[in-house]
């Protein structure tokens, strides 16, 4: 066998996956030919290099994207509130229900109906103002929102973080609150912060007897390899 | 007794991964998940970019795997280590993206350009002293970058990700032929890319 037919066959005697005729051919050629027999040891050498060759780096924006991209992957928050949080709703509108409370206000995530993967619509309504469950999102964003950044500030990027913490009051249907809990908390670029966490007590008002919550969440963007797993605290 | 302690540290980081995993299986807890996500972005990023060649592209594929792994959860049974299951993940989403990307000619071929030359700029950047082993990992990562596409995915998919000839043929859409042939070319351009001068004086010297 000449170095040139046994150089193309190095690799699949190296893989033992030749034909035990042609595999005993390309031995004996080895065990005379030193240059072809270098060659062997080299891809063998190679290939436990390959096999042990150095993790990447991983980008900053990695944590972000893939952030972003379970957000789009899982229903929103939300829209899984449907029936408490959908603007349209009468229901909403009867209890009147979202009250923004001291410096904060309030941010709704409310998409296109039908699809599971919606782009998400933030709205931020300044420290006293009421959203109506009848408004239309894309009013409501005109608005409030740019009185409400102008406002707080806080969406600038800071060291690639923006941390937007708003404390919220809501009252809702009693029936509905272990579902709204779990969806809180199901929500990872969203947690409660001490000192408030999450309480929920029951309050009674316009003949209608609601739970009251109140919870701060922090919404924001973490830089890369800071993807703290400490997500919601606080008991039920 | 060394070998105790790293038993026993193995067996609390399986454990401990073992409950993340049903966390997010029970109730899709996304802290548990960012937990594993830590654990594990760097072997499926790493995956992703060996076959791709291109970080952008890598990044991409890489958040998509981790999105797949935890919409398809339910899907792991726990018969293999998570690790496992999210390489192969990652492994098929790359591959995806190194099909439509191929749909998409242009793009691709710049892409893969711009990065291997990119990828030399970052290791010329370096400190000029390097030990002797990340000399020889940096060395074999900018071959493999080098190579043409189809000879990396067979080398990575055979040497890295040890993957046996019929699941490669599977894998890409080619025959098993193809496999071999590929792989041979591959391992003789990576050789030929890694001996270098040195090399080549050995060579003569034989």
């Amino acid at each position: 066998m000449s170095c040139n037919e046994t150089r193309k066959l190095l690799s699949e005697y190296m893989d033992s996956e030749l034909s035990r005729g042609a595999a005993e051919s390309v031995r004996l050629h080895l065990l005379k030919c030193g240059k072809c027999a270098a060659e062997l040891l080299q891809m063998k050498e190679n290939a436990a290099a390959l096999k042990n060759v150095s993790e990447e780096d991983i980008p900053e924006e990695f944590y972000r994207g893939l952030e972003a991209k379970l957000d789009g992957a899982e229903l929103p928050l939300w829209k899984k509130l449907g029936p408490v949080f959908t603007l349209r709703n009468t229901a909403v509108l009867a209890s009147g229900v979202l009250i923004g409370l001291i410096a904060g206000g309030l941010i709704f995530r409310a998409g296109p109906e039908a699809a599971a993967k919606v782009s998400l619509t933030k709205v931020v309504i300044p420290a006293g103002e009421m959203a109506k469950a009848g408004e239309k999102i894309e009013e409501m964003k005109k608005k409030y929102d740019a009185s409400a950044v102008a406002e707080t500030g806080s969406f600038a990027q800071n060291g690639g973080a923006r941390v937007i913490p708003k404390r919220y009051v809501l009252e809702l249907d009693p029936g509905r609150l272990d579902m709204f809990m779990n969806d809180l908390r199901s929500v990872g670029s969203i947690r409660s912060a001490s000192p408030y966490g999450i309480k929920a007590g029951s309050v009674s008002g316009n003949g209608l007897r609601n739970t009251r919550v109140e919870f701060e969440l922090i919404e924001e963007t973490l830089p890369a390899g800071n993807l703290a797993p400490d997500a919601v605290s606080g008991g039920r | 007794m060394e070998e105790k302690k790293q038993n026993v540290i193995e067996e609390a980081s399986a454990n401990y991964e073992k409950g993340l995993v049903e966390r997010v299986r029970r109730s899709k807890d996304r802290e548990a998940f960012h937990a594993l996500v830590k654990i594990h972005s760097a072997l499926a990023f790493s995956a992703a970019f060996r076959i791709l060649g291109s970080r952008e592209d890598a990044l991409e594929a890489s958040q998509d795997a981790f999105v797949k792994a935890f919409t398809k959860i339910r899907q792991y049974r726990g018969e293999v280590p998570f690790k496992y299951w999210l390489r192969k993940i990652a492994v098929n989403t790359s591959l995806n993206r190194l099909r439509s990307r191929r749909s998409d000619c242009l793009s691709g071929a710049g892409e893969i350009y711009d990065d291997v030359s990119q990828d030399s700029r970052r290791v010329n950047a370096g400190p000029e002293e390097l030990f002797e082993a990340a000399e020889r990992d940096r060395q074999i990562k900018n071959a493999l970058a080098g190579l043409e596409e189809p000879f990396r995915a067979v080398l990575v998919l055979r040497d890295i990700e040890s993957y046996k000839y019929e699941e490669i043929a599977r894998l890409l859409r080619i025959s098993i032929g193809t496999v071999k042939s590929r792989l041979s070319r591959g391992r003789q351009e990576l050789r030929r890319r890694l001996a270098g001068k040195s090399a080549e004086v050995k060579e003569h010297e034989l």
